[in-house]
């Protein structure tokens, strides 16, 4: 190889070292001590929005893999919630303890979810969105106003300890719903790291080349529904506990179903840290709108709207943009990336492309002027 | 020997019109055989009853003595058959390694818990595919873009990911619709040569293709179809010479 020539492969002009940079595991761990810590240090008031930010979380968590990841629309997901306080409700009366009741509601959101996707697999678009909008509809109207579900008169949820730890306290109801957020967090986020989640992008972009790769579509859309049904009906548990009672079953109808979708897309659907900024930002959305006297849902609607025309991932794909704009301010220009033919010598030797070697020891920024001299060498 | 395949009659009418008619193809173990015809003639129907987008009218498919025929897409992919789109589709919301990383699916050792829950059996899982990804991205000149927004790549170099991806399956047959389709003459030059060069015995090729001059320099076979029947079939200096062929086909582009 003649110095200065470039190996093999394309040209690409984003070389130079690397910028040094905390571990992404040492922020993990400040975040984690952050969130277990600030309930010891803010006024006990605060701590009922700690605890409704696990639960909005959970939801918003849910949604990122159902709508951010695979592209379906579900507009029953309220119902979920619905389904976990209720169930939750009777399941921690009955004596059942918190450990297992909320694996247990887990499991039935997920066969509710089952049996309402398979008939919808075999269609494509819109059909699940259509089916899980009948559901919310008949959970508002019919199932959450039996007797035996709810009743039509409010039921108290009993704060149940979760082996030993008491969730009598707003902040003992807020650490167990962080346990079971971090949890699921960290399951998710370990899914989207593997073939699951990969195969779960795919779908969303082409079933057909998915299929084409001999990913099994269905499993997967059914799946992603699955697990987003049983995690937002687990929150349901925590949501019946934190307000102590179950609320009526208009709190878990279709247009509350829109207001979860608001969740994850004003946090960023596209990552699993949208889901808890969205939760968090909702959680404690209430008071600071009432401070200025306007009503939660205009609120919603502005900021749903600037996240739409801004074209950006929420404030998670607000920061990280922001972020990368910051460090291409001091660094090397973005990328850009040539042909993979650059170095694939031709058969005939003949190249209608004149290929420019760079070595790539030239320091990071540097700028090429290139200047065509008509009847000259290419070389 | 993996990757024989066999088109036997195929047919498929659409509403009284006759797209593909009868036509029996085959390519045999370790060979790269090209498909050419003019707009219309039934090239990507014929592919698309092959790979199983569309129900064949009549006729069988056979992919190494099984019968694949009333099989899905997918179940054929399983079996070994790799194809990539007229169109390309990437998944583009994903890198080029994640893209690659996908073609390992069914060689993924590790299930959905496992991975959940990030076993030592799931980290294996991804290791191994994480280091086939990166041996067929060497082989294929994509190395140095791994880890790129497939969007931001120009759109030559997209097509060369979707035949990459095709090729980290591990296909017995892999087909190729126009991947040339896209690409300037340097980069479908190119493109031949990385297909011949990353080509061996282990795996054939059915490359369906408008550029004439790609399919005559890769090909050991080469079959010729028009208004869904074929009109010639034969090595690429008899195609070359066929006066039908020419006629139909190369008109007076080609002398």
């Amino acid at each position: 190889m003649a110095p200065g020539r470039c190996p093999p492969g394309i040209p690409s002009l984003r070389r130079g070292a690397p910028t040094p940079r905390r571990s992404p595991r040492a922020w993990l761990a400040l975040a984690a001590v952050a969130a277990v810590a600030w309930p010891f240090l803010l006024p006990r008031t605060t701590h009922f929005y700690g605890a409704l930010a696990t639960v909005y979380a959970l939801v918003a968590l849910s949604l990122v893999v159902l709508s951010g990841w695979t592209g379906q629309i579900s507009l029953g997901h309220a119902a979920f919630l619905g389904l976990g306080v209720y169930v939750g409700q009777r399941l921690l009366h009955a004596g059942v303890p918190l450990v297992v009741t909320l694996p247990a509601v887990a499991l039935l959101g997920g066969a509710v979810s089952l049996v309402l996707g398979i008939p919808s697999l075999r269609l494509r678009g819109v059909y699940l969105t259509i089916v899980t909008l009948a559901f919310g509809a008949a959970c508002e109207r019919w199932l959450f106003a039996l007797p035996a579900v709810r009743g039509y008169k409010s039921g108290i949820v009993p704060r149940a300890t979760l082996l030993g730890f008491p969730t009598t306290t707003d902040r003992g109801l807020y650490l167990v719903g962080l346990a079971v957020l971090g949890l699921s967090l960290a399951a998710v986020h370990n899914l989207r790291r593997s073939d699951v989640g990969r195969a779960w992008f795919a779908l969303r972009d082409s079933e057909d080349a998915a299929a084409a790769l001999g990913i099994r579509v269905a499993p997967y859309k059914i799946g992603a529904f699955a697990l987003s049904a049983a995690l937002t009906t687990t929150a349901g548990v925590l949501y019946g506990m934190l307000f102590q009672a179950t609320p009526g079953p208009s709190q878990f109808g279709v247009l509350e179903s829109f207001f979860l979708l608001a969740l994850p897309v004003v946090g960023g659907i596209g990552s699993v840290a949208g889901a808890v900024v969205g939760g968090a930002l909702f959680a404690t959305a209430q008071p600071v709108v009432n401070e200025f006297g306007v009503r939660l849902f205009l609120a919603t609607g502005v900021m749903l709207a600037v996240v739409t025309l801004s074209r950006t991932d929420g404030v998670v794909g607000a920061v990280t943009r922001l972020v990368r704009a910051g460090r291409a301010a001091g660094g090397p220009a973005p990328a850009a990336y040539g042909s993979f033919a650059a170095d694939v010598p031709t058969p005939d030797g003949a190249s209608e492309r004149p290929v420019i070697h760079v070595p790539h020891a030239l320091p990071a920024g540097t700028r090429l002027r290139l200047r065509f001299a008509p009847g000259g060498g290419r070389r | 020997m993996r990757g024989h395949l066999e088109a036997d009659g195929l047919s498929k009418h659409f509403a009284g019109l006759v797209a593909v008619d009868g036509l029996s193809l085959e390519v045999r173990p370790g060979e790269i055989v090209g498909l050419i015809g003019p707009n219309g003639a039934g090239k990507t129907t014929f592919f698309n009853c092959v790979t199983g987008l569309e129900p064949p009218t009549a006729g069988r498919v056979r992919l190494d003595g099984v019968d694949v025929t009333g099989w899905s897409p997918a179940a054929r992919a399983r079996h070994g058959l790799a194809r990539t789109f007229q169109q390309v589709r990437l998944f583009r919301h994903l890198s080029v390694r994640e893209n690659l990383l996908l073609g390992r699916h069914q060689h993924y050792g590790a299930g959905a818990l496992q991975a959940a829950l990030r076993t030592p059996r799931a980290r294996a899982a991804e290791r191994d595919a994480a280091a086939r990804a990166e041996a067929v991205a060497e082989r294929c000149n994509l190395a140095s873009v791994l880890d790129a927004p497939v969007g931001e790549l120009p759109y030559g170099t997209q097509r060369m990911v979707e035949v990459a991806r095709a090729l980290a399956t591990e296909p017995a047959v892999l087909l190729l619709d126009e991947p040339a389709a896209g690409m300037d003459t340097t980069e479908s030059a190119a493109f031949g040569e990385l297909l011949r060069r990353v080509h061996d015995e282990s795996w054939s090729v059915l490359l369906v293709e408008h550029d004439v001059p790609l399919v005559l320099s890769v090909c050991h076979r080469i079959y010729v179809l028009e208004f869904g029947r074929l009109i010639a079939a034969g090595t690429p200096a008899e195609i070359r010479g066929d006066e039908r062929v020419r006629a139909a086909y190369f008109g007076a582009s080609v002398g």
